[in-house]
């Protein structure tokens, strides 16, 4: 069977990733970088098509812009810590604005990919010209943050609390037990299907706790 | 005496402006209510570090119950006799009511209903949990444990 007898063709996606490289050095991929060598030795219109990718994927090297170089992470590092702290607004603006450039950068360049990563092949590629650099972003809006004090949580996710960067936490550190004494009780209602009522440790030298035994704990004091 | 009449209608409009009227912040009287929800298992060993005091009390009356994991925190801000259904997991609930605001011992007295119970109404201080251990399992055989605090405690 030959791949001009059968119907199988790599989709677009597929020929742009081999273009790339992306199927080499993975040896789980040996077989569909064979397939697809086959198949454009059978099928020598798509080598330009591959050559096009391939110019793409120069061209996408060559105007990929370089990482920010390390003093300049360590600077935006301590503006994000300095902009937790509470301090005049004049300041505050100053690091969202910086967060504001980054994003907007970041978004620019997400779109370049994107655009760039649909692999649809231009019809006259040719090197970039050497223009004037692009002006700074001199306009951006700087998103307003809220002050702990204006956020009420009202639930968060345990594993979440990390997450949560402005507001103040239902609960700080760990749980605070109640003591002996600390606790009265007033009444406990039997369950209304089945009249369990739960085991209660108040009083004593214990800290208070209530406790509803399953069948299995029907024993617990 | 005119002059009198004169100085306090126009001092007494601003005295007004200035002296706080009580009761112009409701929010004081409502109690803050804090429920975390805990799961606990008897596979694996770990626990969350915020729930220590909480697993050694749990572990003296079921040392199986081995991890402690801190599901949810919620809290409700709710006035005297208000009820409220907190939303606990599995579409399971807890309701609390505050029966009464902190009295001269600075204790406020709640009624807890968690699921799969009756109704458990108790005094107790603020600023400190109560453990509720629900014989609820959930989905994932977890015990269900609640926490339960009150706020603002006298002072502050």
């Amino acid at each position: 069977m030959t791949d001009r007898d059968d119907d199988w063709s790599p989709d677009p996606p597929l020929l742009s990733a081999y273009a790339d490289g992306e199927l080499c050095g993975r040896p789980e991929l040996d077989a569909l970088r064979l397939r697809i060598e086959a198949w454009l030795g059978s099928h020598p219109e798509a080598r330009a098509e591959l050559a096009d990718y391939r110019q793409l994927h120069e061209l996408w090297k060559q105007t990929t812009p370089p990482d920010p170089a390390g003093p300049a992470w360590a600077t935006i590092e301590a503006r994000l810590h300095a902009a937790s702290a509470p301090r005049p607004r004049k300041r505050l603006a100053v690091g969202h604005a910086v967060a504001g450039i980054l994003a907007t950068a970041a978004s620019i360049a997400l779109l370049l990919w994107w655009s760039i990563g649909s692999r649809t092949p231009p019809q006259d590629l040719e090197p970039p010209a050497k223009g004037p650099a692009p002006a700074p972003f001199a306009d951006v809006e700087v998103l307003p943050v809220a002050t702990a004090s204006e956020i009420t949580i009202l639930r968060v996710e345990g594993a979440d609390t990390s997450t949560v960067v402005v507001g103040i936490l239902p609960l700080h550190g760990p749980l605070l037990l109640a003591g002996p004494g600390d606790v009265v009780l007033n009444s406990v209602q039997p369950d209304a299907r089945d009249q369990m009522v739960p085991h209660v440790r108040i009083g004593g030298s214990e800290r208070p706790m209530i406790w509803a035994p399953l069948l299995a704990e029907s024993k617990v004091p | 005496m005119a002059n009198r009449f004169l100085s306090a209608v126009l001092v007494l409009p601003v005295l007004l402006l200035i002296v706080p009227v009580r009761g112009d912040c409701p929010d004081e009287k409502k109690i803050k209510v804090t429920l975390v929800v805990i799961l606990a298992s008897e596979e694996g060993n770990k626990i969350d570090p915020r729930l220590k005091a909480i697993a050694e009390e749990v572990q003296k009356m079921n040392p199986n119950l081995k991890s402690f994991q801190l599901k949810t925190m919620t809290c409700r801000s709710l006035e005297q006799g208000e009820k409220v259904k907190i939303p606990l997991i599995d579409e399971r609930t807890a309701q609390v009511i505050v029966q009464q605001a902190a009295d001269k011992d600075n204790k406020v007295v709640l009624a807890v209903t968690p699921p799969d119970q009756g109704e458990i109404v108790y005094s107790t201080v603020c600023g400190k949990f109560l453990p509720i251990v629900t014989r609820c399992n959930t989905k994932c055989k977890n015990r269900l444990i609640l926490a339960v605090r009150v706020q603002p405690c006298a002072g502050d």
